[in-house]
């Protein structure tokens, strides 16, 4: 679900980033939304603690505000799993759509719709990092802390964040949706240094667990239309939930994805089972009473997030990497925070994970080797 | 709060019983009070206010009164307080004069509770919780809200919170379900002797599994397998319980539980050595395996060092360790 006027009932705008020249075009947007500038985040958070849902209601209220931190930071793996090395590009935080297995849930205190308008500091910090060709940073994502495509089509974003890693051949850009806001995207220069990538699921999970969101078929399709405008693809198999017959639809979803993109110009597959911060778990039988997914056999991992038995990742694991060798056998797929363990007994190998990426990016994106 | 009374004679037949709506004390040990009363007399007489037709209303003293009647008294010394007194300053005098003589239980806590203000705001219920229970601190409002909902729960989770076979914070939780679950619950906890963290195991995995199978706890905890081990007259209450939580653990964790027992017949299988022990990673998540062994001195040592030898060497630790 695009973040549009329709669905937000506050927007707050931070003192600080009132007379910012980018600001104007997005009140501009949401003219006819009640509109409040404060000092600081502080109301915006009291507002949202006290709603019965905080939860739901941070997903109606957008604060404008500015990004006074890094905006290129590593992603946080733990030492306990292999990491991909992914750097995350921190556009805003929170999401507008509402999936019960959210990590975001229990992420933020309280959790807050921002996004981050100080676009020249955001540019400027990107200009740097592509400029240094830190060997390190090679694939760069907004999707960690929000949705990649929710702030289309009022924020303008994405058309600068494409352009602008068009014109190197340093690094890729992935977007990571689960939306189809895909409209301002055809006909810009992106030089297949932006990876559009979608989170897929099996349709029961996405009917059950995924509340306003696209349906799986219109994200595929979504997927095909970039694919003809030229655009690199990803998608990640993350969280895979178990379920009586999950393997024959995880099965199914690969041969979706294949019967509407070509191999070729899919950058990676990532899959990832269910796992999370014990606190998610109260969070999701409140707001998602129907949902079963927390009643899995979880247990403790190596970095305190619940996870399913590893028996049972591995026999779901193994199922789709026979599943991809099949239908995609030159597709990069990798594990999202596994051990070596995982990895022997799904593909055989254990990988250098960075560098694999790295290569399938220069591969299908064009990025040249080294730094 | 200083409420007049005056203190005279009044014949027990003029004494309502039958009105409990200041009743805050639970059984206690009658036979001492009538011990007390036929000895030394009524030291404390009954607190009553005139409720019409030449009837009272007890205030403060049921078990004094019922304790009299049984003693065949006809006339016993009471308190009387105005009857123009307000019902919440009756119940204010209530709850102080049964705090002020003995500590309240929790149901008694809250039966007093539920006295004082009920449908105030907050502020005003915790100066007078305060006051009456003679709390040196402001009550705490979830705390006491709480207890006070004990006293509208239903008579047979009352009954095991009272013989303490079910938790407060566990009856708190049966409150909240729907009465068929509750009752499940606790019929099977008055039946066994848990602990507040076995009982705590027991509902969240009843829960789990009904949720996960689309049942009813009722229908988890009264299934065949829970009640063959529930009825089985040759084990204690101890090998019931113990059984009763293996059998739903193995129910909401199948596959865990197989691994763990499979991991304990495979090392058994192994012919470990008295002392030594061999433990999979925890969760059977991590690779590293512990084996434990205990010595006293270099020779002990010594002797432990081709024990791991000869473990090593085993065909079957090496099936363990390629799981």
């Amino acid at each position: 679900m695009t973040l549009t006027a329709k669905n937000i009932c506050t927007v707050y705008i931070d003192q600080d980033v009132q007379d910012l020249p980018n600001i104007q075009p997005i009140l501009d947007y949401f003219q006819d939304v009640p509109r409040e500038v404060v000092d600081g985040p502080t109301a915006v958070f009291r507002r949202v603690a006290e709603a019965a849902d905080p939860i739901s209601a941070a997903k109606e209220i957008l604060y404008l505000t500015k990004n006074k931190g890094a905006f290129v930071r590593k992603c946080p793996g733990t030492k306990e799993y292999t990491c991909c090395g992914y750097q995350i590009l921190h556009i805003g935080t929170f999401c507008t759509m509402d999936c019960s297995y959210c990590v975001l849930q229990a992420y933020f205190h309280p959790p807050a719709l921002q996004f981050f308008v100080n676009h020249e500091d955001l540019f400027a910090e990107l200009d740097q990092v592509l400029e240094s060709r830190n060997p390190e940073i090679r694939r760069i994502g907004t999707g960690e802390f929000t949705d990649s495509m929710i702030w289309e089509p009022w924020s303008g974003l994405s058309h600068r964040l494409v352009e602008r890693f068009g014109r190197q051949d340093h690094a890729v850009l992935e977007l990571k949706s689960k939306t189809v806001n895909i409209q301002g995207l055809d006909k810009l220069s992106h030089n297949r240094k932006t990876i559009m990538a979608w989170s897929v699921n099996t349709p029961e999970i996405i009917a059950t667990q995924e509340r306003n969101t696209a349906p799986l078929h219109a994200r595929l399709a979504a997927a095909a239309k970039c694919e003809s405008w030229g655009y690199p693809l990803a998608f990640h198999f993350d969280p895979m939930v178990i379920y009586p017959g999950c393997e024959e639809e995880y099965k199914k979803v690969v041969n979706l994805i294949f019967d509407h993109v070509s191999p070729e110009n899919v950058a990676w597959i990532s899959l990832g089972t269910f796992r999370f911060m014990p606190d998610l778990k109260a969070i999701i039988e409140s707001r998602f009473e129907k949902s079963k997914i927390v009643y899995g056999e979880f247990i403790t991992g190596l970095d305190n997030k619940m996870r399913y038995f590893k028996p049972l990742r591995i026999k779901l694991f193994q199922v789709m990497a026979a599943a991809l060798k099949k239908r995609a056998p030159q597709v990069t797929a990798y594990f999202c925070m596994e051990d070596d363990e995982v990895w022997r007994k799904s593909f055989n190998r254990t990988p250098d994970l960075p560098p694999l990426l790295d290569q399938s990016a220069q591969r299908v994106c064009g990025i040249k080797s080294g730094s | 709060m200083h409420t007049p009374y005056e203190t005279y004679w009044l014949a027990l037949d003029s004494i309502d019983s039958q009105d409990l709506t200041f009743r805050i004390s639970s059984a206690g040990d009658d036979e001492s009070l009538k011990r007390s009363v036929e000895s030394l007399g009524l030291i404390n007489p009954p607190l009553v206010q005139e409720s019409g037709g030449g009837m009272h209303r007890i205030i403060s003293g049921f078990r004094r009164v019922d304790v009299c009647r049984t003693l065949d008294m006809h006339r016993i010394q009471v308190r009387v307080v105005d009857p123009a007194i307000p019902d919440q300053e009756c119940a204010m005098l209530a709850v102080a004069e049964n705090a002020g003589q003995r500590e309240l239980d929790i149901m008694e806590t809250s039966r007093a509770l539920a006295l004082l203000g009920p449908g105030l705001p907050w502020k005003e219920r915790a100066g007078m919780i305060k006051d009456a229970l003679f709390l040196s601190e402001p009550p705490n409002q979830r705390r006491m809200e709480q207890v006070e909902s004990l006293c509208s729960m239903h008579g047979e989770i009352l009954e095991g919170v009272a013989e303490d076979s079910i938790a407060f914070p566990i009856a708190l939780k049966l409150h909240e379900m729907e009465e068929a679950e509750a009752l499940a619950f606790a019929r099977f906890f008055r039946s066994l002797a848990l602990s507040l963290g076995k009982q705590r195991e027991i509902l969240t995995l009843a829960v789990e599994i009904a949720a996960r199978d689309d049942l009813s706890c009722q229908e988890v905890l009264e299934s065949e397998e829970v009640a063959a081990i529930l009825n089985d007259a040759d084990k204690d209450a101890n090998q019931k319980a113990r059984e009763a939580r293996m059998h739903l653990k193995k129910a909401r964790f199948p596959q865990i539980t197989r691994a763990q027992e499979t991991f304990e017949a495979e090392v058994q299988g192994l012919n470990l050595p008295k002392g030594v022990r061999l433990d999979p990673p925890a969760n059977f998540e991590g690779q590293v395996y512990e084996l434990r062994f205990y010595f006293k001195n270099i020779n002990d040592l010594i002797k432990n060092h081709n024990v791991i030898i000869e473990i090593a060497e085993k065909p079957g630790l090496r099936k363990i360790l390629d799981r």
